[in-house]
């Protein structure tokens, strides 16, 4: 061994011990998996202790959070995986709404098959991520600038779509897929799992495999965690960025379907009070994604998602108002961007 | 501009003929940037097995002769040689078929990704779909970081660039390029950023490509740098080559004065 590689050797960095360990310290997202556990242990701990003053460990509450998480963990992954190229989008809460309703419409008042239904309204999601990747990748615009306008555009939209004829205002339309449809999407599969849980499962698993075992999911890292490299080694960031919006507005979609199918109805306010993009990002950023781009990982951007629900659900529990909640996850999100920019600095 | 159609001005000092057909040469190559010449009739070659310094104050012109040959700058004038045969390098991939990898100061790493994809990133290996053989890039990754750079301080692919130091990050970029069939590599100010130990290591790095077949060309300000670890040098000012010269022919002094007095 050369004197160079004997100095180097003893300035090694990596510690010595179980390998498993060493990968667990530097997995992205130990924050979110620490302080969720902590969380629900809390909780658990808490309920079991005082049931009656607070049932979260209950079949029924547990029930309402196995149907209710996996329709912003879902949105989340979207999110998450665009944030790794280093792009945002604020338009998910209308295309998650407007992909609802582009289903639901034909299905119910034209007498589409349910099929031709979704592909449309599938059709339609695709058709915005492209319009967003196309206006930011393309045209240069910064995407948070580009999916505010696709926003008001899609609210715009919806407001029009959702117009009830009878009585010419915005209304909530229903929506009666069939029993076999809400089975498989919605259905009640065992004790408080419910089949959205498995749709998560899936969404994350398909995740998982795009942005760590597939081509485009290095190129996504290599965009987003250095544009100018990613461009040395031929990697085409815009095509990258607009997969990366395409992704994100399909799982907004199908979480908007999800929702939809649960409630049997399809609300136009989804798309312009709930602040459902809010609670995606916020999710995301508490997950670990930076808010710069390059880094993120699945189990993060779930496991956020599934935080802001749980706090949303334990406040509801103790009856504490609405608005704190609002105020909370603002709380969370400056503590997450905080902790996010120190990671930052100190890589 | 074509490959071949130049007329070539000899350097001011000519070093003493290569015994064999340098491996790549640059004739002729002039870049204008409105009234100002940034390059004017350089003649630049690189030889099998060395390192040669590209040397010059700044505004010399090194910069603009880096970039048009990476293929990131098209010259007005000037022509291209590999192994004496006319080559093309208008645009970075071509730059990089003719085998010519540039490692910039800044270094074209993502900071945030592991080492094994930043070496594959671009290139990854791929299965079925499209998804990336994970295996086959772990093993490769520990073999070219053994093979090429032996960094010892380097135990694991899976280690961020972020947690490298700047040497081990130079490093991986140069094994990168190496092992993607690069044999000339154009470093640009590799040490400026570097502490003493890691520039000691990036200096036996080129010395050991060198003797391995892999051509460097050392962009540096530090002449005492340039004079322990290069054969050859090439001294640039106000866009012209001034001087040539093989490091047994010349001296730090007489370099120094050269760059000096320009």
């Amino acid at each position: 061994m050369s004197q160079i590689s004997a100095d180097l050797a003893a300035a090694r960095r990596v510690p010595q011990g179980a390998p498993w360990l060493w990968r667990l310290k530097r997995y992205q997202a130990i924050s979110v998996v620490v302080v969720y556990g902590l969380l629900l242990a809390v909780c658990l701990a808490w309920s079991f202790a005082a049931p009656s003053a607070f049932a979260f460990a209950t079949t029924g509450n547990l029930a309402v959070l196995s149907q209710q998480i996996p329709v912003t963990a879902i949105a989340a992954i979207g999110v998450g995986i665009l944030m790794v190229t280093g792009e945002f989008d604020i338009s998910i809460a209308g295309t998650f709404t407007l992909v609802a309703f582009i289903v639901a419409i034909p299905f119910s008042e034209a007498g589409w098959p349910l099929w031709l239904s979704m592909l449309a309204g599938f059709g339609t999601a695709v058709a915005i991520g492209v319009l967003n990747g196309l206006i930011t990748a393309w045209l240069g615009i910064p995407s948070f600038i580009a999916t505010i306008g696709m926003m008001f555009f899609l609210r715009g939209v919806i407001r029009f779509v959702s117009i009830n004829p009878q009585t010419n205002l915005n209304d909530s339309r229903p929506f009666f897929p069939g029993e076999t449809f809400e089975a498989v999407l919605t259905g009640h599969l065992f004790g408080p799992v419910y089949a959205q849980l498995v749709w998560l499962v899936v969404v994350a698993v398909i995740g998982y495999l795009i942005l760590n075992r597939h081509q485009i999911g290095n190129h996504m890292f290599t965009t987003g965690g250095n544009r100018d490299a990613a461009i040395a080694v031929g990697v085409n960031v815009r095509r990258v960025k607009l997969i990366a919006f395409v992704i994100c507005a399909v799982t907004a979609g199908f979480a908007g379907l999800l929702q939809a199918t649960r409630i049997n109805q399809i609300e136009p306010s989804f798309a312009t009070v709930s602040g459902f993009e809010l609670e995606a990002i916020a999710g995301v950023v508490v997950g670990g994604v930076s808010l710069y781009g390059g880094r993120g990982a699945i189990l993060g951007m779930v496991l956020g998602a599934a935080l802001i629900e749980t706090v949303d659900n334990v406040l509801v529990l103790i009856g504490a108002p609405e608005t704190i909640f609002k105020g909370l996850l603002g709380a969370i999100v400056i503590v997450a961007v905080i902790l996010n920019n120190i990671v930052r600095r100190r890589g | 501009m074509t490959a071949a159609t130049t007329t070539a001005a000899a350097p001011a000092t000519t070093a003493t003929a290569p015994a064999r057909t340098p491996l790549f040469e640059a004739r002729g190559i002039s870049k204008a940037y409105g009234h100002v010449n940034a390059l004017m009739n350089v003649d630049f070659e690189v030889r099998h097995n060395e390192v040669v310094g590209l040397l010059g104050d700044n505004g010399a012109g090194k910069s603009t002769l880096i970039k048009i040959l990476s293929g990131v700058v098209i010259p007005d004038r000037g022509s291209f040689f590999r192994n004496g045969q006319p080559v093309d390098i208008s645009s970075r991939r071509k730059s990089e078929q003719a085998g010519i990898q540039t490692i910039y100061q800044d270094i074209a790493l993502v900071r945030s990704m592991s080492i094994m994809r930043n070496i594959y990133a671009g290139r990854e290996p791929l299965g079925p779909l499209g998804f990336m053989k994970m295996g086959e890039m772990r093993r490769t990754a520990v073999e070219i970081l053994d093979k090429y750079v032996r960094i010892a301080g380097i135990t694991s692919p899976d280690l961020l660039v972020e947690e490298l130091s700047g040497g081990q990050a130079q490093a991986v970029a140069i094994a990168r390029a190496v092992h993607f069939k690069r044999d000339i590599l154009l470093l640009d100010e590799p040490t400026s950023a570097l502490s003493v130990r890691e520039t000691e290591k990036v200096l036996a790095i080129m010395r050991e490509l060198a003797e391995s077949g892999v051509s460097c060309v050392f962009v540096t300000h530090n002449l005492y740098h340039a004079f322990r670890v290069c054969d050859r040098f090439t001294i640039m000012a106000h866009g012209q080559n001034v001087k040539t010269a093989l490091k047994a022919d010349t001296s730090l002094n007489e370099l120094t004065d050269i760059i000096m007095s320009h």
